[in-house]
């Protein structure tokens, strides 16, 4: 079940892009000067960010795999900080782009860096959650009930975050 | 475990060096640098996508299908640059 909604998601999102790619191209000018006025070292900053907390999120499953509980906890409660530190940098990065009127409605560049920026952040936001919720189980010891929600389907709600980003990162902030 | 946090960890140096190089390169100037920065993000999607999401153990048409929706969006926004 969750391959399917996560297949959906990125479905929404590769449109998204497409329809992005096309209208860029269409006002290549207004596009590039957008762009420049986005903040690229933030988004790097946050692409590392998110990269890492995958990789502890990897490191948690390995844990409880392994029968390490409490080690996979910790890895959790690491991405979960890491998630936290993304949340920080976009909450920066949105306070610049408001304090320079750069909103939606400014120009198409703008309409999409709010639409896709904010609903990815939305996502990290339900992921932190989910990632919550689960080190909260591991930690008291208590079982999964349900099959289809577990450790592994929360975890690739969290790559999933990771997927859009590495797709967002280059498509908004670099090409 | 040892060898699985060290495996899992070439991974993520794998993502954080191909985002740095990525990342540098966009600011270089001609004609190939979106398209190279383009396919990076390309191979650091499907990096997470079979190793992190461990998609490479999960049914091939799975695999399959998520590899050419990718390679129609990439190449979609390729066309587009």
């Amino acid at each position: 079940m969750i391959w399917i909604f996560i297949f959906m998601e990125l479905l929404a999102f590769g449109l998204a892009f497409i329809v992005f790619s096309v209208l860029r191209a269409k006002s290549l000018a207004v596009f590039e000067s957008s762009q420049a006025e986005l903040n690229q070292g933030l988004a790097l900053l946050n692409t590392l960010v998110l990269v890492t907390s995958g990789y502890f999120v990897v490191l948690a499953n390995g844990s409880y795999d392994s029968g390490r509980n409490r080690y996979a906890a910790r890895w959790l409660g690491a991405a979960i900080a890491l998630g936290g530190v993304f949340v920080i940098v976009k909450a920066v990065e949105y306070r610049d782009k408001i304090a320079h009127g750069l909103t939606t409605g400014v120009n198409q560049f703008f309409d999409f860096y709010w639409l896709l920026t904010a609903f990815h952040l939305f996502h990290v936001l339900l992921g932190i959650l989910v990632l919550t919720y689960m080190a909260r189980k591991i930690r008291k010891g208590e079982a999964f009930a349900a099959e289809d929600f577990n450790l592994k389907t929360g975890s690739a709600f969290w790559h999933m975050c990771d997927l859009i980003w590495v797709l967002l990162f280059p498509i908004l902030y670099l090409i | 475990m040892k060898s699985f946090i060290i495996k899992e960890g070439a991974v993520w140096l794998a993502l954080v060096v191909l985002t740095v190089v990525g990342f540098y390169n966009s600011g270089a100037s001609g004609s190939y640098v979106a398209y190279l920065v383009l396919a990076i993000g390309l191979v650091k999607f499907f990096l997470i996508f079979f190793d992190f999401m461990e998609m490479k153990h999960a049914h091939w048409v799975w695999q399959i299908a998520m590899t050419l929706f990718m390679l129609v969006l990439f190449g979609t926004i390729s066309l587009s640059l």
